[in-house]
């Protein structure tokens, strides 16, 4: 930390309306003992993060906490992992190492954790997040999820004002806000106050001072630094009248600092600049430079960007052209090779850019960070143009469209491979071509746009086998079985499958066998027998646990589970999906992670729990997600919305179905078209337009023999009373048994199953049910939370003449200590009025044995052993009243 | 962010104690309402105290329940709604988003 006078005086004044910031980080700082947290603090650029954050680590040195601090580089393209091999080196150890050379994510993961959890407190704090590379923002995120349990404090920083809502910086907060280990402080700039009293020994008009920079303390250091009276219209303008008292050399060792991002070595220094020594004393007497020992820095980012500004673009490129001189001579650290790319481009030197941008690539690829890999390689095929024969410059194309992909940005990486898969066609190699063609395929899926996917994936298959067999051919035909699988189409799975997995064993291709054998074993576990027990799913998951496949793997363990939850298999289907999103939260695996909690929503709307789904549903759809976890997500949302009677069903259900249009795929288009055509019923409204949606789903669910996702639609259109004829042999049961008539036995069988809604639903509608089993379905739903679909099933029971339903909202109580259900507690209120049974029974027009029911419970819940001693109990708890009014028990409307 | 008017009907007559204890009984239900991003901008008590008209501004229908859950109080009908002002000439249908919350 600097100790010199003008860096302690500005420390106190830009601290002097930061006591909130302080006050909150300090208590995180202080909590390390029990729990860790992530603070993040924001602001723009110059507002004080740096200094607070010093501060901060200032206080804890002094409590002999551990600090680490790193900070990321504003390099085109930064450093993978930049901040993280910083603070590896400063502690020493093998954790660099072990980042630098880590070949699977895991270990990488697994390495990065021991810098930031100890037996110990720690404080770890990492700068400027806004630049960080994705290698770093995945530990990050990873890091985040678990930092409750470590006894540290991670401090980031970030620019807001560089970050929009889409940045992977706001997406990696909204991520792990949900977790509640994250507290934010934004930091505002200086009130006017506050800048009068840092400019109160100067003689300079404080309001126009305070006008002119917005309250930005650095500005207002800048403009107070210069001592001129006249106050600069910009920060760049304030910082550059400062450069301008530098004698040239002192300029000349600013200019050179300027154009190295983040900091500069003295030697490189001394290798651009004459006399370099002498202007660096003066930079730093001037305090516009610092110097730590090993490297030399602006005092501020903001400080070297208005410098290097002020360069002629002939300047720029000679000195960067000596950069990469320098660089290109000097061992490792320095001789980073990403360094050396961001030199290159910016020295517009191509032949440079074709020599170093691909390796910078390739090292950033391996430690996850693909978005600058993306970047590097975009620059080498931007340099590549009439500079590399077309078989070179296909690969670095079909290389940047790859790690466009692993980023998620299709829109990037299609018109990449297309452009690939034509040179490879030119070149006339079809082996090539075809596997072009089969990435096309799966960046079209990934683009949620199934349908061209499929018609991609055929024509690879086509290319291929137009050239000698081999394990390409193999792989097409995996990529078709799969996306045949998605779509619903049985036979083709099958039939890709098979072909898939003798070829695939046949050239000793161990990924393409298990992405074949999941597919077949998906289909085979989702469509087959009841005594199916997903064997080939199983040997997946074997063989790929032994070949340490990470993402089939997951993929297995997620089709297991998914399977089990189409045949409504909760008791299988819960533990299955609860270790397949402990597996991909262990290894990182967002994707999967995301579709298994949409599934989880899914499952707690199967099982009645309205509640659990909608909350689910919700933070699921706050964070980033896939296409297909949103489409499931919001169908969840909007049904357990359309049940309860909450706003936002359509805008949920409309989003959902365009998302199931676009994807193109049965399993999202028939429950969006299901869920559609219930909110229309329980809602009243738009009942032409599911009706006529449901129709088309249900005749798509029938084309491909899709026959799980036939009964829901079929089911509620026969509510509609607009189900098409002899559209419903194909449908499994209990949906079938209420298709053809037999309530009570789809009650029964759905009550089996454990899906409380559709039994009660089913026994409500029923005109052949009796009244009593009606009105007590009516009561379930009500239990259920499920308000809207209650008052549908009153009405319509009023309109056939049914006595008794209860009109209106149930009473609650504020307090409820024995958790007693509104139904208990009517039995109750009437059990300490002296009813019998019988009696309480005619009152409230059920069964006496459901009263029986009901009072047993009551009794547990209230732990006593008799009825005078309930309703005793009951008077004490404050849970009836005295009062005669009790006895009307539904209030009118 | 939308606005919701959430409807809940008691047993026992609904009575916040007059006095030191309200505003901290208050400032706690608006940390707690916080956390889910919900603000609760004031409510209307029926005069037999029964029924409770809230009106908040909140992210989704599910962060009005689930604030009103971590508070223990029950949630019994939930609507969203725009402010109608006969004295200012405030857009009753200003521009919505489609995405869903």
């Amino acid at each position: 930390m600097a100790t010199r006078l003008e860096d302690v005086y500005h420390l106190v004044i830009m601290l002097l309306e930061r006591e909130e910031a302080i006050q909150g980080i300090t208590a995180l700082l202080d909590a390390t003992e029990s729990r860790g947290s992530f603070a993040i603090v924001s602001g723009e650029a110059g507002i004080g993060k740096t200094a607070l954050v010093r501060f901060v680590a200032a206080n804890a040195q002094r409590l002999h906490i551990e600090v680490l601090q790193g900070s990321c580089d504003a390099l085109a393209t930064p450093r993978p992992l930049g901040p993280l091999l910083d603070i590896a080196a400063e502690r020493g150890g093998e954790v660099r190492e072990t980042l630098i050379t880590a070949r699977r994510r895991h270990e990488l993961f697994t390495a990065a954790l021991e810098l930031f959890r100890g037996k110990d407190r720690r404080l770890v704090v990492l700068e400027d997040l806004n630049w960080a590379d994705d290698a770093t923002l995945d530990i990050v995120r990873f890091v985040g999820r678990r930092i409750e349990s470590m006894h540290t404090l991670l401090i980031g920083t970030y620019r807001d004002e560089e970050v929009d809502e889409r940045h992977p910086v706001r997406l990696l907060i909204g991520d792990l806000s949900t977790g509640g280990a994250v507290r934010r402080f934004p930091l505002a700039p200086l009130s006017a106050g506050a800048v009068a009293q840092m400019a109160r020994h100067q003689d300079v008009d404080a309001e126009a001072l305070y006008s002119r920079t917005g309250g930005n303390p650095f500005f207002v250091t800048e403009v107070l630094a210069a001592g001129d009276a006249n106050v600069p219209l910009a920060v760049r303008d304030a910082v550059l009248a400062r450069a301008g008292r530098l004698s040239p050399s002192g300029r000349a060792v600013l200019d050179a600092a300027a154009i190295v991002p983040h900091r500069i070595e003295p030697e490189l220094l001394a290798a651009l600049a004459p006399e370099s020594e002498v202007g660096l004393e003066e930079g730093q007497r001037r305090g516009m430079l610092v110097a730590d020992g090993v490297h030399v820095r602006f005092r501020h980012e903001l400080a070297r960007r208005a410098v290097e500004s002020d360069l002629t673009p002939a300047r720029l490129v000679a000195l960067h052209r000596r950069v990469i001189a320098w660089l290109r001579d000097q061992q490792p650290p320095a001789f980073d090779v990403s360094r050396l790319a961001h030199h290159a481009l910016a020295a517009n030197d191509m032949a440079a850019v074709l020599q170093f941008a691909p390796a910078a690539a390739l090292h950033a690829s391996a430690l996850g960070a693909h978005r600058e890999a993306a970047r590097h390689l975009t620059a080498a095929v931007h340099a590549s143009e009439s500079r590399l024969e077309p078989r070179e410059q296909a690969e670095l194309i079909e290389q940047c469209a790859t790690q466009c992909m692993l980023t998620g940005d299709h829109r990037e990486a299609l018109p990449l491979e297309a452009r690939a898969l034509r040179m490879w066609g030119d070149l006339d190699n079809r082996i090539r071509q075809g596997e072009a063609q089969r990435k096309v395929a799966h960046i079209l899926v990934h683009a949620g746009q199934g349908r061209e996917a499929r018609a991609a994936a055929d024509r690879a298959i086509r290319i291929l086998e137009s050239a000698p067999e081999g394990p390409e051919l193999a792989r097409a035909l995996a990529t078709r079985a799969q996306l045949a699988m998605r779509a619903g189409e049985a036979n083709q799975v099958r039939h890709y499958g098979l072909r898939a997995l003798e070829l695939g064993e046949r050239f000793h291709d161990e990924r393409t066998v298990v992405d074949a054998l999941i597919n077949l074993g998906t289909h085979e576990l989702e469509y087959g027998a009841d005594d199916e027990t997903g064997w080939r799913l199983r040997d997946a998951i074997l063989r790929a646990r032994n070949a340490g496949f990470e993402e089939p793997l997951a993929r297995a363990l997620v089709n297991l589970a998914t399977a089990h939850m189409l045949r409504r298999e909760y008791a299988r289907a819960g533990p299955e999906l609860a270790s397949a999103l402990a597996y991909s939260e262990e290894r990182g695996l967002e994707a999967a992670e995301k579709w298994l909690r949409a599934y989880l929503a899914r499952l707690a709307l199967e099982t009645g729990d309205l509640d659990g789904a909608a909350t689910m549903a919700s933070a699921l759809l706050r964070g980033t997600s896939t296409h297909e976890s949103r489409a499931m997500a919001l169908v969840v949302l909007g049904t357990a919305r359309a049940r309860r009677g909450d706003p936002g069903v359509w805008e949920a259900i409309d989003e959902a179905t365009a998302l199931a249009r676009s994807l193109g795929e049965t399993q999202f288009i028939v429950p969006a078209a299901a869920a559609g055509l219930e909110a229309a019923v329980l809602l009243g409204t738009r009942l032409d337009q599911e009706v006529s949606t449901a129709q088309d789903a249900l005749a798509l669910a029938c084309s491909h023999d899709a026959r799980w996702f036939l009964g829901e639609p079929a089911v509620w259109l026969q509510r509609a009373g607009r189900l098409p004829a002899g559209a419903v042999d194909l449908a499994m049961d209990p949906w079938h048994l209420e298709l053809a008539g037999h309530s009570r036995r789809a009650a029964a069988a759905w009550t089996q199953i454990g899906c409380r809604y559709e039994a009660a639903m089913c026994t409500a509608w029923a005109t052949s049910a009796p009244d009593a089993a009606r009105r007590d379905a009516l009561e379930d739903l009500r239990r259920l939370g499920a308000r809207q679909a209650v008052q549908v099933m009153a009405r319509r029971l009023r309109d056939e003449g049914i006595r008794a339903v209860p009109r209106g909202e149930r009473r609650t109580t504020l307090a409820n200590p024995a958790s007693l259900t509104d139904r208990e507690i009517d039995v109750l209120r009437l059990l300490g009025e002296g009813l019998s049974n019988a009696e309480i029974a005619a009152h409230l027009f059920v069964s006496p044995k459901t009263v029986d029911h009901h009072v047993s419970a009551v009794l547990a819940k209230l732990s006593v052993r008799n009825r005078g001693s309930a309703a005793a109990e009951a008077r004490r708890l404050g849970l009836i009243g005295a009062d005669a009014k009790a006895r009307e028990q539904f209030a009118e409307r | 962010m939308p606005r919701y008017l959430v409807e809940r009907t008691f047993e026992e007559v609904f009575a916040l104690p007059l006095g030191v204890e309200t505003a901290a009984a208050c400032a706690a239900i608006v940390a707690t309402n916080a956390r889910d991003e919900v603000t609760w901008i004031h409510s209307y008590v029926s005069t037999d105290g029964q029924r409770l008209f809230c009106v908040y501004d909140a992210p989704s229908p599910e962060a009005v329940r689930h604030a009103a859950r971590a508070n223990h109080l029950p949630v019994a009908r939930v609507t969203e709604v725009r402010v109608l002002d006969p004295y200012g000439y405030t857009a009753v249908f200003a521009g919505r988003t489609n995405k869903a919350r």
